[in-house]
């Protein structure tokens, strides 16, 4: 077999993570940009299966999955001690664009954020598979607007009674209450409790429940739901790191999302229940009204793309293309330039 | 974005959603308390910036950024002066330019840049235009006044459609109540039998015509515009944008390549979960149920039992 690592030419450097280094490449045999996350050489312990743990978690699962909204891995190669995992090229992530000010989302945007994501969540359940890190940075999109859940470092296949699971799982913004009352045996409502965090996200523009500590993660979360008591959570005192807490009465959520049309702010409130039995699954939250009715989802082409991506992709044709198709958009058309104040109804 | 606090107390909205918000020229919110503690003597410096503020400079906020109120702030005192309308040029080229000026005037104001050089020209634009602007202000404020009678006339409009129905309503009442109190009467009067009575009065209660609301008699004014000053028959669609089409769900089923796997609503009847434990509460309040697993492995069961079709064995 030849050397794959050479059927890759590095482009340019993206980024660092705590076990890896990705780089964007060419597969210079199909010509396609790719994304090429070369896993660390870590610790004796990390490696000690062999392979590093998340990287074969990773590569476990994915190969497996097959999803327009799921990311793709398409190759796997090993270099001298080295793994590196091959996965189709995404532009950005959730995170830059709820973060990048001069995008304004509509109600379309985050409909079609909210479908994308779900309908990825949705086929991994089916899968029985967890991720168990959904946040906006693991949420990859691309130029054409299409979502894709990453980064399965974390994911594990679920459904089997007596294997407990670690509840030192998702970022603390995102981790459901039973994780952090230390539930040993959960299901995919930890899931649908992240995607409700980052629904409410999309609408603030900032984390919903940024918890300093995971005490203080469990406050955020009950000044502003509501704490729980055996009635509207029943069992919830016998889990193993239970606190009491003192009774906070909740805000409503029509209070803290003012601009939100009532059916949205049903399905927020269905995936941050504090009950996880009470969540809505996958699918049962995209049968929800809010996501059939009118306005409906952007198409692809209509998403927002950052304006760091902007910039630095004038000098790609196709690029260019896609720039100045939603530039064009931003001024509605050819229209003469005109201050227009569009009612906001 | 930060989130909306006060500069003084730190206190939130977050924390406290009742908790009025103000803010004055420098853009700095305070809530109510602090405003009312720290400018006790009327005036005194902003606790952030220490910009002298009078107290009563202090304007509600209606917006999550202090900023965005600053700039409507702006806007309105740079529009009462920038009051020319799309008539006033010759080319629309024109109007536009006027336009931009005027923003980069309101944008350099909010911003602080140029602040002076700006000022300087606000002024040089209000000594050349000086008639235009009293002319302009005139007619906004004949144009006000058009539109809060056009709001008055509204309003009395709706009042006595409100006062028609409440009439036909009481009428109705009092003809119902005036066939009870004969009903009462004759029954206590009347020798024939009172189950006769009690129906034909029934009928007669029947027959009362429900009083349908007339046809409005008369428009009293007639509709050109609402008082929004939307043109009546406009409409307000002015930047068509692509829709797509709305999201109808469609279920997701598992490859099996086997027989069919129950449902999971259908494990319990089918008596697959007979001879399998319950969850714990411990299990029950961390969010898993049995019944998933029961449906794993059911499906493990029965997945990949038929043979192929295609491709390799």
């Amino acid at each position: 077999m030849e050397n794959k690592s050479k059927k890759y030419e590095i482009i340019e450097f993206l980024g660092e993570g705590q076990f890896a280094t990705v780089y964007k490449a060419k597969d210079s045999i199909s010509g396609n940009i790719v994304a090429v996350k070369k896993i660390k050489v870590g610790t004796v312990e990390d490696a000690k299966d062999g392979v590093n743990r998340t990287a074969l978690r990773e590569i476990k699962l994915l190969i497996e999955l097959d999803h327009e909204n799921i990311i793709a891995l398409i190759d796997v190669f090993g270099h001298l001690s080295n793994i590196s995992l091959v996965y189709d090229f995404m532009d950005t992530d959730l995170e830059v664009i709820i973060k990048d000010s001069s995008i304004v989302f509509t109600q379309s945007h985050i409909k079609a954020y909210a479908i994308m994501t779900l309908k990825g969540l949705e086929y991994l359940h089916m899968n029985w598979i967890l991720h168990r890190d959904l946040k906006p940075n693991n949420l990859l999109v691309n130029k054409k607007g299409v979502l894709k859940i990453a980064d399965f470092g974390l994911a594990k296949r679920f459904g089997t009674p007596d294997r407990l699971h670690t509840h030192r799982v998702v970022t603390r913004f995102y981790r459901a209450p039973e994780l952090l009352f230390g539930a040993r045996a959960y299901g995919p409502a930890i899931d649908i409790w992240a995607v409700g965090c980052i629904i409410a996200e999309l609408l603030l523009r900032v984390p919903f429940l940024p918890g300093e500590s995971d005490l203080d993660q469990l406050t955020k979360i009950f000044t502003t739901l509501g704490s729980p008591n055996e009635e509207t959570w029943p069992g919830v005192t016998k889990l193993s790191d239970y606190v009491v807490f003192k009774k906070f009465p909740a805000i409503p959520l029509r209070e803290i999302f003012t601009a939100a049309p009532n059916e949205l702010l049903d399905v927020i409130g269905g995936m941050l229940n504090v009950n996880p039995l009470k969540r809505p699954t996958c699918s049962e939250a995209l049968q929800m009204s809010y996501f059939s009715i009118r306005p409906p989802p952007s198409l692809g082409s209509q998403l927002p793309i950052p304006s760091c991506l902007k910039e630095k992709s004038s000098d790609d044709q196709d690029a260019k293309g896609q720039k100045r198709k939603f530039t064009d958009y931003l001024e509605g058309g050819t229209q003469p330039k005109r201050l227009v104040f569009d009612s906001l109804a | 974005m930060e989130e909306l606090a006060c500069v003084r107390c730190m206190s939130s909205k977050f924390r406290n959603p009742n908790l009025v918000f103000s803010f004055n020229v420098c853009g700095h919110t305070m809530c109510a308390n602090c405003i009312e503690v720290a400018f006790m003597k009327g005036s005194g410096p902003c606790p952030k910036c220490l910009l002298p503020l009078r107290r009563n400079g202090f304007k509600l906020q209606q917006f999550e950024d202090a900023s965005v109120d600053v700039e409507v702030e702006t806007r309105k005192r740079i529009l009462q002066d920038f009051n020319k309308n799309e008539d006033d040029f010759e080319t629309l080229d024109e109007y536009n330019d006027y336009l931009v000026e005027i923003e980069d005037i309101i944008y350099n104001l909010v911003k602080n840049i140029n602040v002076i050089e700006t000022k300087e020209r606000i002024e040089q634009y209000k000594r050349e235009n000086k008639d235009i602007i009293m002319k302009n202000r005139m007619k906004c404020k004949r144009d006000e006044q058009a539109l809060e009678e056009l709001i008055e006339e509204e309003l009395m409009h709706t009042q006595y459609k409100r006062d028609e129905v409440l009439r036909d309503e009481a009428e109705q009442r009092n003809k119902k109540m005036r066939v009870d109190a004969e009903l009462i009467d004759s029954l206590a009067r009347s020798n024939s039998d009172a189950r006769d009575i009690v129906n034909t009065y029934a009928h007669k209660k029947e027959e009362i015509p429900v009083v349908k609301s007339k046809p409005v008699s008369k428009q009293p004014i007639n509709f050109t515009k609402f008082s929004t000053g939307v043109k009546y028959n406009q409409s307000t669609m002015s930047i068509p944008i692509k829709e797509g089409p709305l999201f109808k769900y469609e279920s997701v089923s598992h490859e099996l390549n086997g027989p069919l796997c129950p449902d999971i609503s259908h494990l319990e009847s089918l008596g697959y979960m007979k001879y399998i434990r319950g969850e714990t509460t411990q299990e029950l309040a961390g969010g898993f149920l049995i019944k998933t697993s029961c449906l794993h492995y059911v499906q493990e069961c029965v997945s990949a039992l038929y043979e192929r079709k295609t491709g390799k064995v």
